[in-house]
């Protein structure tokens, strides 16, 4: 009998036993693998726990005694766009739209007499009034006389002078519907709904230019909604990519599709959930400036309870680039919003035990919550950023809110935002026209990560007893557009990583002092790494 | 490979390929995870025409992307630490059989692959990257172990009985 036969016989008994316990494991269709969404890795492990807490106390030393002498030998810095900024806090500078039973009333913070009544509005929504990457300029939609089709009108919230008409539309008894501005400000995309009166009527998503508060040009058609009966709702529109990402849903407001609608016309379809997982319309947001889509996914948990939920994060351009982060045990998410002029996702998350509310602010939102901020809210109907992303209101649907301070400057402060006469707050808007300058003059966030955010993050990573001697990154952009080679950041260190995945069976792995990560540089997920003994590789 | 055979052999040989990756993972998220990233891959263009038997392929690349989440496990660990909020509950974890847990990991996997997978030990030296020899000395080594230890638990000496 030979080596292999005779290992064969004897495999035998372990070839039947592993058969009979692993065919128990219980395994779902193919299709459920197909399309299935992640979610967080369990991570915590005692051992890690401990040298995470010796490495950050030993950090916190050294940033002392670093950041004294920086502190003795730092100059005053130059005025900046944040040092002008006015005080957090109800200001006089910024206003909120508040929705009313006809249309809408622009509000001072700091007074809640309406400067400026708006009504009648064609919808009621929030969705169907859109503010200008400044704050500045409002538009909505009025009905023609009270008839259809449409007029898109424009209100300049820093000169409160009369509303004046963007566009007609001229479609027969066509309506307007979501609206919102290109990511510089150049541009309004929007739906509309035609055939109204008459079924099936049908969406189509529409673009045109703005100058000076003015439309340029004509209206361009982006495409419409799959079926007559299917929504949809723009959500970005990126002058640079000639995009315009949108989300498709049913009647009862259930997003099935991502959009991805190109100025030339082509249109592109994602599915954004699968299963038994519920994604509302309002509960897909976009943002322009880091290009990134989120969006909150409810599902049965696997424990077989429902409501467990989801935020899941795709780029705008590649949205097969999924990534989730499920709610914390005995938490739900409820609300989502992106913080203008940051890479910060707001999401509330509310306790299943008391009700009570959260704001969490997910800094890098790939990695999940980086900070929590208790509200004194029990009901959080509407969250209003400020333009400039220093603060937001979260305001419950009678008005009451917490006014959150998100670089830190100050306390949250309750506030009653709730305007003389009755209405809902919505949006928050700049009432002062050189607070819109400085906001329109603030550096936008940067959709691919910097070197120095890519290369902290190694070092995060590697942990005693590794050390890193040498580390340097190189940016390959990729190309665009969607099915394209995606942007990369390769990060090579020298050191000693004894935690490689090489090693004959059963043998402890050897050091290796060259590594190499690859890194998706939209979104700081881990593509590759490679170790290796000859330093020169890292170089 | 065409698309029409892989088609055929996927549907027949899935359920076993992700089976095997709960066992290695000893996680059903992280051995669905494994296998769903294997997926993706064979859905690259020009991928399916260069593979030559499905579940050897899912189940090596399954494998890779495993040992990978176990570095972006610990990438994620100072953001997370930071967060100070307990894992979530949904991650399941699964001990199918005391036997595997005396092998060193690069055994129990090849060992999955031979008596579970049965793949052949060319198929297994070809997927590892290690040459035939190899695969036959690991499978050697890890029935030698089981002998070993299993005096005193019944578990495989019910199995040969």
């Amino acid at each position: 009998m030979d080596e292999r036969e005779e290992l064969e016989s004897d495999g035998a008994a372990l070839r039947s036993h592993l058969r009979a316990r692993i065919d128990l494991i219980e395994v779902g269709d193919l299709v459920t693998y197909l399309a299935r969404p992640r979610r967080p890795r369990r991570l915590f492990r005692v051992a890690r726990f401990s040298f995470a807490v010796a490495g950050t106390a030993l950090l916190l030393i050294a940033a002392l005694i670093v950041g004294t002498q920086f502190r003795l030998s730092r100059v005053p810095p130059a005025s900046s766009p944040v040092a002008t900024a006015p005080p957090i806090g109800l200001s006089a500078k910024y206003g909120v739209i508040a929705l009313t039973r006809d249309g809408f009333v622009v509000r001072s913070e700091a007074d809640p007499n309406p400067i400026r009544r708006i009504e009648p509005t064609s919808h009621r929504y929030p969705e169907t009034v859109a503010v200008s990457g400044s704050g500045r300029y409002v538009t909505y939609w009025r009905p023609n006389g009270g008839v259809l089709p449409d007029d898109l009108m424009i209100y300049d919230a820093t000169t409160n002078a009369e509303p004046r008409v963007l566009l007609h539309l001229t479609g027969e008894g066509e309506t307007g519907a979501t609206l919102i501005w290109a990511d510089d400000g150049s541009g309004i995309a929007f739906a509309t709904l035609r055939g109204g009166g008459r079924a099936p009527a049908q969406m189509h998503l529409v673009a045109i230019d703005v100058r000076d508060g003015r439309a340029v040009g004509v209206p361009r058609e982006l495409g419409g909604a799959a079926t007559a009966e299917t929504l949809i709702k723009p959500l970005a529109w990126i002058r640079e990519t000639h995009t315009v990402s949108a989300i498709e849903g049913t009647a009862e407001g259930i997003a099935r599709n991502y959009v991805l609608a190109g100025e030339d016309g082509s249109v592109k379809r994602f599915a954004v959930s699968s299963g038994d997982q519920v994604v509302r319309l309002d509960d897909v947001i976009a943002d322009p400036q880091t290009r990134t889509l989120a969006y909150l996914v409810t599902f049965t948990c696997q424990d077989g309870t429902p409501g467990c939920t989801l935020v899941r994060l795709w780029t705008l351009e590649d949205p097969q680039q999924a990534f989730g982060w499920q709610n914390d045990p005995g938490t739900t998410f409820t609300q989502l919003v992106w913080r203008p002029f940051t890479r910060d996702l707001l999401v509330v998350a509310r306790s299943d035990r008391d009700r009570s509310l959260t704001l969490q602010v997910w800094s890098s939102p790939h990695f999940g919550n980086s900070r929590s901020i208790a509200l004194s809210q029990s009901d959080a109907s509407l969250l209003l950023a400020r333009p400039d992303g220093r603060a937001i209101s979260v305001a419950a649907s009678d008005g009451r809110a917490d006014l959150v301070t998100l670089d830190g400057t100050a306390p949250s402060l309750a506030a009653d935002l709730t305007p003389t006469g009755g209405g809902t707050p919505a949006l928050s808007v700049t009432l002062d026209s050189n607070e819109a300058g400085r906001i329109a003059g603030l550096a936008p966030a940067a959709p691919l990560l910097s070197e120095s955010e890519i290369v902290a993050q190694v070092r995060k990573s590697v942990g005693f007893p590794d050390h890193v001697d040498q580390i340097s990154a190189s940016l390959d952009r990729g190309t665009f557009p969607v099915a394209g080679r995606a942007a990369t950041w390769t990060v090579k260190a020298t050191g000693e990583f004894t935690q490689n995945l090489r090693g004959g069976p059963g043998g402890t792995p050897s050091p290796a002092h060259c590594a190499i990560w690859t890194f998706n540089a939209r979104t700081g997920v881990l593509r590759g790494i490679q170790m290796t003994d000859a330093t020169a590789n890292c170089s | 490979m065409d698309r029409h055979q892989w088609e055929t052999e996927l549907v027949a040989c899935y359920a076993r390929v992700v089976r095997a990756l709960i066992v290695l993972a000893q996680s059903r998220e992280q051995g669905e995870d494994a296998f769903h990233d294997a997926l993706i891959g064979a859905l690259e263009p020009g991928v399916i025409e260069g593979i030559r038997r499905a579940d050897a392929w899912l189940f090596t690349v399954g494998l890779r992307s495993l040992r990978k989440s176990r570095w972006k496990a610990r990438l994620d660990v100072p953001l997370r630490s930071m967060r100070r909020t307990t894992p979530p509950p949904t991650t399941e974890r699964v001990e199918v059989t005391e036997l595997l847990g005396r092998l060193a990991p690069r055994q129990r996997e090849i060992v999955i692959a031979r008596f579970y997978l049965d793949l052949s030990y060319e198929q297994i030296g070809e997927a590892f990257g290690i040459s035939v020899g190899t695969a036959t000395a690991t499978v050697s080594q890890a029935l030698a172990r089981l002998r070993k230890t299993e005096k005193g638990t019944a578990t495989w000496t019910n199995a040969k009985n």
